[in-house]
């Protein structure tokens, strides 16, 4: 049979759309003309995925994949504002929206907030997903290049890959974990002008205005907002690598018993990480604790199957015994409490470990006389 | 369908501090016959033919994750063990490393030879720091008799997050990141561990590789159903006589394991794989376990009578909005929504609204993040209100009484 060289096809939304090897459904779907909302996206950039508003309806797929970072291919039929996407897409909206403090009705610059604009085009009402404590952080003003106001910040990361990528600078980084996680710089300093200065590509890249130009500064001029250029820090040969940060981090944490900014500093200094790269590794690690020098570490699970047991009233005798809350240290120094995930001994719930040992089938009573052996 | 012991074939009959006791148990001889006599390719065939799943929650083919990564072109592959078992209501990896570490190294030497991997990881959550030692002692044994000249296998131990035991997370936390996962693909097999092709296992899985290895794919699809073959191990709690690890065929009734077994009596409900898990009502009790059904990473948590399901579900979501590494909009954010919701339900501040709500939110959070753990994490909440639905609506119509009588300046107590 005749073969002749075949151009790759899929369809997006019904029509039907030809794509090179490796092109992202984003990138086909742009050159077709069909339009995917995004916000986290940086053109030229690798993809991060974080945003989830490019999300698409690919039949066959079990949930809705990310444009951005999802490669299209052979046959693939994406469906791009089916009643399905649009709904999620909105819920996905509603939960930035819910999660930032925001003032959108009172502020002028709205209108140029990219999360605003998305809210009005995809007709978000009252939002239904309420949060009740969302992200919120004073007004930084102390840089005269960088204003951050991060209750605006919807960690949608586009100014670490701008500051690390255009910049070449590499000062900002995420940092802890969850809902608390955060943008941060240093070990979650103010933004400082010993290193970051004369600069604020990020501020163009900043979608919601959680980052501007102070007032009396003006607008970088556009020439080296070159949007694109990659300038990325190789590490010296010699340098530990990343590989090794987390051994040196626990390394430092069972000799010193916790990390301060100045071991954090000298460890980013001996894998030549940023401090704020640094920083936010160990911040998202439970067992990297940042604070309280203690000889003991006492960790007790507060999961279903130790919860089941009365895992409650041991947390409490537990209190009661040492005379601190969780994420404490008695006065002596001796003994820190915290009330942490799963420990995998539910066999034994409820259980604790105090360091390494577990100690399990644990009752109120139980409490003092496991103590005094320490 | 009795229990059946492959897993933990040398669980309590070998020391597991010996190497020469796990030889004497017939320890490495799968090894040996698969170095000895067979190609990279036959070996894959073989776990193939098996039809061994993975044992960590997902159960996709061992054989073809093996065949993905054994057919990538790359001079330098990875095999990662994932001991990272941070699933509620999980500890059958601990039980297992605990009491036989050979066997995890043979199996993880045998699937080296069959991807080419050279190099080989056990990542071991932080909390089982204690078992550290024994597993490094174990290679440093095997390696000395010989068992690892064509891979290196070093511990490498987690710092504390849940999210660590999904794979792409996992990877970050070895390559020194933020244990945040990865969008896929690309899947690991083809681009994983500093971009290289990389296996992970779970425990489990790499337990049950010697025993196919030594007595052939037959004799293990022979055992369990139709997409699940071989046997599983489960870790009980909860509200049973005798809490503990069992090993049962695969398609072996839940009542068989959690009342034959365990012992538990007047089930109200059972979550089965973890705070992500299914939760089934107890009159479901004759469920078989098996990939077609429900098994998970293997928890199985018996909640009786007295319990009140959405107490249990508010501790669900209490640990998921804990360990959500916070990378994607609906997890981070959506759990954070969700936790309000149960935090409220939970003080008598419900109301019927958030019944609605929770579903809407389900949804949004199990279609559009980026990893298993957000996809998952509504499973709970959307089990819970299919089968113990009165539950909440009792409960937040009490709640509306309490309210009302308060208003008018009376007391009530419930």
């Amino acid at each position: 049979m005749f073969k002749r060289f075949k151009k790759k096809t899929a369809i997006i939304d019904g029509e039907k759309v030809t794509f090179r090897k490796g092109a992202t459904i984003l990138e086909t779907a742009r050159m077709a003309g069909i339009e995917i909302p995004t916000l986290c996206h940086m053109e030229n950039h690798p993809p991060t995925g974080v945003c989830r508003v490019c999300v698409v309806e690919v039949e066959g797929s079990r949930t809705l994949p990310g444009a951005c970072h999802t490669p299209i291919t052979e046959g693939m039929v994406i469906h791009t504002r089916s009643p399905k996407v649009l709904a999620v897409r909105q819920g996905v909206v509603e939960l930035m929206l819910s999660a930032h403090t925001g003032n959108c009705v009172n502020d002028p610059n709205a209108e140029s907030c990219k999360l605003h604009n998305l809210a009005s085009d995809h007709e978000v009402g009252a939002p239904r997903f309420t949060i009740t404590h969302p992200r919120f952080y004073p007004i930084e003003e102390k840089n005269p290049y960088v204003q951050r106001n991060l209750s605006k910040c919807i960690l949608c990361r586009r100014c670490i890959t701008a500051c690390e990528e255009i910049a070449g600078k590499n000062i900002m980084s995420i940092g802890y974990r969850g809902f608390k996680s955060k943008i941060i710089a240093g070990c979650d300093t103010s933004l400082t002008t010993d290193e970051c200065r004369n600069c604020g590509i990020c501020i163009e890249y900043c979608p919601t205005g959680a980052l501007s130009h102070p007032e009396n500064q003006h607008a970088v001029p556009p020439s080296r907002m070159t949007s694109g250029t990659t300038v990325k820090k190789q590490p010296p040969p010699g340098k530990p690598s990343r590989a090794e940060l987390l051994p040196l981090l626990k390394k430092e944490v069972s000799h010193s018993g916790c990390l301060s900014a100045e071991t954090m500093k000298l460890v980013a200094g001996k894998t030549d990480l940023s401090i704020s790269e640094t920083f936010g590794v160990s911040s998202f690690y439970a067992f990297l604790p940042r604070e309280g020098n203690t000889t003991n570490r006492i960790r007790i699970c507060r999961c279903v199957p130790c919860f089941l047991k009365q895992g409650a009233s041991v947390i409490t005798s537990l209190q009661k015994e040492l005379g601190i809350h969780p994420g404490g240290i008695t006065s002596d120094g001796k003994f820190s409490l915290e009330v942490v995930s799963c420990i995998g001994a539910c066999d034994q719930a409820p259980a604790m470990m105090i360091n390494e040992t577990v100690y399990g089938n644990l009752s109120p009573d139980k409490i003092s006389e496991i103590l005094q052996t320490y | 369908m009795p229990e059946k012991r492959i897993a933990l074939r040398n669980c309590g009959i070998v020391d597991p501090r010996d190497i020469a006791s796990y030889r004497k148990a017939g320890g490495f001889t799968a090894f040996m016959k698969a170095r000895d006599t067979m190609k990279p390719d036959q070996i894959i065939d073989e776990i193939k033919k098996s039809g061994l799943t993975g044992r960590g929650g997902a159960g996709f083919s061992c054989g073809l994750k093996w065949e993905l990564a054994g057919n990538t072109k790359s001079s330098r592959k990875y095999l990662i063990c994932n001991a990272d078992e941070g699933e509620v209501g999980t500890f059958k990896d601990r039980y297992i490393l605990t009491h036989d570490p050979y066997g995890l190294i043979e199996g993880m030497c045998i699937a080296g030879l069959a991807i080419g991997a050279t190099k080989g990881f056990i990542y071991l959550r932080a909390e089982y720091h204690a078992l550290f030692n024994l597993l490094s002692d174990a290679i440093v044994e095997s390696k000395r008799n010989g068992f690892m000249s064509h891979m290196d296998i070093k511990v490498f131990e987690g710092a504390g997050a849940y999210i660590c035991g999904e794979e792409s997370a996992l990877m970050n936390s070895i390559e020194g990141r933020r244990g945040e996962s990865r969008f896929k693909p690309p899947y690991p097999p083809i681009q994983g561990l500093w971009g290289r092709p990389t296996i992970i296992n779970n425990v489990e899985t790499l337990m049950n590789v010697p025993y196919i290895i030594k007595n052939g794919a037959a004799a293990f699809s022979a055992i369990g159903t139709g997409r699940s073959k071989g046997t599983k191990v489960f870790s009980v709690s909860g509200d049973v006589e005798r809490p503990g690890v069992y090993e049962l065929t695969m398609g072996s009734s839940l009542n068989e394991l959690v009342v034959d077994l365990a012992g538990a009596q007047g089930i109200k409900a059972i979550q089965i794989g973890g705070a992500t898990g299914n939760i089934l009502p107890g009159r479901k009790i004759d469920t078989p376990l098996s990939h077609e059904t429900c098994l998970g990473s293997g928890a199985v948590v018996v909640f009786n009578q007295t319990r009140n399901i959405v107490d249990i579900v508010h501790n669900n979501i209490l640990f998921l909005h804990d360990e959500s590494c916070g990378k994607c909009t609906p997890c981070r954010d959506g759990l954070e929504a969700m936790k309000e919701i149960f935090d409220r339900l939970v003080k008598g501040e419900g109301i019927q609204e958030d019944i609605r709500v929770l579903e809407e939110l389900s949804k949004v959070m199990s279609l559009a993040s980026l990893c298993g753990l957000g996809q998952a994490a509504p499973v709970p909440v959307m089990d819970s209100l299919k089968f113990f639905r009165e539950e909440y609506t009792n409960l937040i119509q009490q709640s509306a009484y309490v309210r009302n009588y308060t208003a008018q300046g009376l007391s009530v107590t419930l």
